[in-house]
């Protein structure tokens, strides 16, 4: 049974724009349009089960972090349903939904201590006691924590984020690091049902971005409670969730596992988002029978590609006919060899461990990238030739971007 | 006259260049390179303010600190005659009489420890009101703001106008529909001074209405929204987030508004005139220095003022500043 469901949900802004002025009403009603309201998430259907980690990943403006708010009830839904356990949650008000949220800029109280901060959501709630009475019914009384309940929790808390230390600071007194700690602490003290995280690493340097990464993902193995974090941060997105929702205005690409994401992305976007270096895309006119698809590049280059290495290609592009396709391949499925692609190298990285060579099709500006083991000396403009690995290819759509690859290889 | 405002100007020019010669020596120790030219030319720019803080501020300041001391009928500089405390002496035995001056003081303290509360939690309240973000607020932030702009004569005129006793007049047609008989509100003892904490509170708090509207924007959205998800309700959000946030603003705004409540003045003068049940220590004064052109009393009475409105100002910093500033 999942935990959380979202259900065909909506956003949508009502337009800012105020319509047409008073006299283009009055005289040029031809010329009317409607103001358009902005959706901001369009038809988002999610089921998470007990336990996962799942990241909302995309460029800005995609949606994820208000879908995050929505679960929060820090905004409406215009449409759809969300359930908790199988309780409707879209009328309920926050503060009864049972969940604990960190913000981007920790939205600690000023005013009040790390150890006030991380009691206060304590101090606010009550909860339900078992009690007798003198006849010895039993009965449920709705009571505050104890001081010395609540000094418990908060010390629990900070035991487990290490930040006993900082009890007596004000945030003012404190760093990022310590403050997103304290943050944190303020969500786990109340064992809330899902912990929502609003890309709560962004303000850090990259270093501690690091560190709190994997100590973000050893509290959800301790806490074993279903976590949402919303990031823009391909990397996060792959090293910590163990589902990853893409997104891109407003609607969902592709809902996965972090590898499946990476091996099999749905469409160029997905393709493009998740992986460093970027994929790169080829234009290819394409023509496939049986056994063999012939891919024709920019520079007017035919390439043969056995389709028994590959994925198995939809059904309709083996027509023998000629098709536009993007092919995608990622820097480390392509490497150098005696025949292949010909290209001529731009400039190249040295990172340590690999080199990116940058290479462009003749006449063509637009840059590829290969990542070779190699560190033999490269001269700009040098004749590269690449191959391609088939099993390894990607073929999209060239006019709607969809994958045309199932996940089987033809072998299987 | 004019030779003590020059031994003034001399004391103030010898401070000047102290200023500036430790200036320098503080540098130096500092080890920063700072040449007593350029010392000079920062001050030089400092000057023309200072010009005008000397004839407006500080020469009055130290004459009306003389004064004090003096016997100085207004008309007649020539007879100015040194009389030590008497002028204070004068003063405490009016208060123990219970003369004008314990009703000034009554008067005053009445005013002051009713429109302090009152103004500041109207102002908060206005404040609230505009702070959400909907049509047509603007038209609700200038008619709070409006009256701060009107001089304060003006509304006085116009208050005392609405609130004439006859029968014809604004408040009392409205109390006539109730069959309330007309009243005489600002002369009347038991109403002048809670008529006048009204309109002052009134005319007063589209000001500081502003100033909490700007603390306000400034207390971040998240603290809020984290309040909600840890379980506040609307009034504990406005207790536990608003108002810590407003703190800086309200010592400001307590500050400021105790300071102008002690000097209330226009209003009693020219609704009411110079009666017992409106006199206020300010109005007092004036009375003293230019109708009773008793120049050396009047200050005396100013000096006893200061010290007073200062002393509850270090208190109240005290009281709500807190051991540190919060960012």
């Amino acid at each position: 049974m999942p935990k959380l469901s979202l259900r065909h949900v909506y956003k949508v802004y009502p337009s800012r724009d105020k319509g047409p002025s008073l006299f283009k009403r009055l005289f040029k009603r031809k010329e009317i349009k409607a103001p358009e309201d902005f959706v901001a998430v369009k038809d988002f259907n999610l089921e998470v089960d007990d336990g996962e980690f799942v990241v909302f990943v995309g460029p800005s403006g995609c949606g994820k972090s208000t879908t995050l708010r929505m679960i929060a009830g820090l905004e409406d839904i215009s449409a759809g349903e969300l359930y908790l356990d199988d309780v409707l949650l879209n009328n309920v008000d926050p503060m009864n939904r049972d969940m604990a949220m960190v913000f981007q800029n920790y939205a600690l109280y000023p005013h009040l201590t790390a150890y006030d901060n991380i009691a206060f959501a304590l101090k606010m709630r009550k909860i339900e006691d078992e009690v007798t009475d003198k006849d010895g019914n039993k009965k449920i009384v709705k009571r505050h924590l104890t001081k010395h309940e609540i000094d418990e929790k908060v010390r629990w808390a900070a035991e487990i984020l290490g930040i006993t230390e900082l009890f007596k600071r004000k945030p003012s007194e404190m760093s990022g690091g310590q403050m997103q700690r304290v943050a944190l602490g303020r969500a786990i003290v109340r064992g809330p049902k899902l912990f929502l995280l609003d890309e709560p690493l962004s303000n850090l340097d990259a270093k501690l971005r690091t560190s709190m990464r994997s100590e973000i993902v050893k509290l959800h193995q301790k806490l074993k409670t279903t976590f949402i974090y919303v990031t823009h941060d391909q990397v996060e997105a792959m090293t910590m969730g163990t589902i990853i929702v893409v997104m891109k205005d407003g609607v969902i690409q592709q809902t996965d596992k972090p590898t499946d994401v990476f091996d099999y992305p749905n469409n160029v976007f997905v393709a493009g988002f998740i992986g460093t270096p970027q994929m790169n895309f080829f234009n290819i006119v394409a023509k496939a029978d049986k056994t063999h698809l012939v891919a024709k590049f920019d520079n007017g280059e035919e390439l043969k590609f056995d389709l028994k290495k590959m994925r198995k290609v939809e059904e309709k592009y083996l027509d023998g006919q000629e098709h536009k396709l993007t092919l995608g391949v990622r820097a480390e499925h392509l490497s150098l060899a005696e025949k292949g692609l010909s290209t001529k190298l731009s400039i190249y990285e040295i990172l340590g461990s690999v080199v990116h060579l940058f290479v462009h099709l003749d006449g063509f500006d637009k840059d590829y990238i290969v990542s070779v083991d190699d560190r033999k000396n490269f001269i700009s403009g040098q004749p590269i030739h690449l191959k391609f690995d088939e099993s390894k290819i990607h073929l999209f759509d060239g006019e709607t971007g969809n994958s045309i690859l199932s996940r089987e290889n033809n072998n299987d | 006259m004019v030779e003590s405002s020059l031994i003034i100007l001399a004391v103030f020019l010898a401070i000047y260049a102290f200023v500036v010669f430790l200036d320098v020596r503080k540098a130096k120790k500092r080890g920063v390179k700072y040449h007593f030219r350029q010392a000079v030319t920062a001050f030089l720019f400092l000057l023309p303010a200072c010009v005008l803080a000397y004839f407006f501020i500080l020469l009055p300041i130290v004459y009306s600190l003389g004064y004090g001391f003096t016997k100085f009928p207004l008309l007649r500089p020539d007879r100015i005659e040194f009389i030590g405390f008497r002028n204070f002496t004068d003063a405490f035995e009016e208060i123990a009489s219970d003369g004008w001056l314990a009703k000034a003081i009554k008067n005053t303290a009445f005013f002051v420890v009713l429109v302090v509360p009152l103004q500041i939690i109207l102002a908060l309240a206005l404040a609230l009101f505009c702070n959400f973000k909907a049509k047509g607020n603007v038209i609700f932030k200038v008619c709070f703001f409006t009256p701060v702009v009107i001089s304060l004569a003006v509304t006085a005129y116009l208050w005392k106008e609405l609130l004439s006793p006859a029968e014809s007049s604004f408040i009392n047609s409205i109390l006539g529909v109730f069959g309330i008989p007309p009243q005489d509100f600002l002369n009347n003892p038991d109403t002048t001074m809670t008529a006048i904490v009204l309109i002052s509170a009134w005319q007063g708090c589209g000001y500081q209405m502003l100033i909490f509207l700007s603390g306000l924007s400034g207390i971040k959205k998240e603290l809020y929204e984290a309040a909600r998800l840890d379980g506040c309700n609307a009034w504990q959000r406005f207790l536990r987030v608003t108002l810590p946030g407003l703190r800086p603003v309200l010592l400001y705004i307590v500050i400021t508004v105790f300071i102008g409540a002690c000097r209330i003045m226009i209003q009693p003068m020219l609704m009411v005139g110079y009666q017992e049940n409106s006199v206020t220590l300010s109005y007092y004064m004036w009375y003293q220095g230019f109708r009773g052109r008793n120049v050396g009393y009047s200050a005396a009475i100013a000096l006893l003022m200061t010290i007073f409105i200062g002393a509850i100002t270090l208190i109240q910093r005290k009281l709500l500043g807190g051991k540190d500033n919060d960012r």
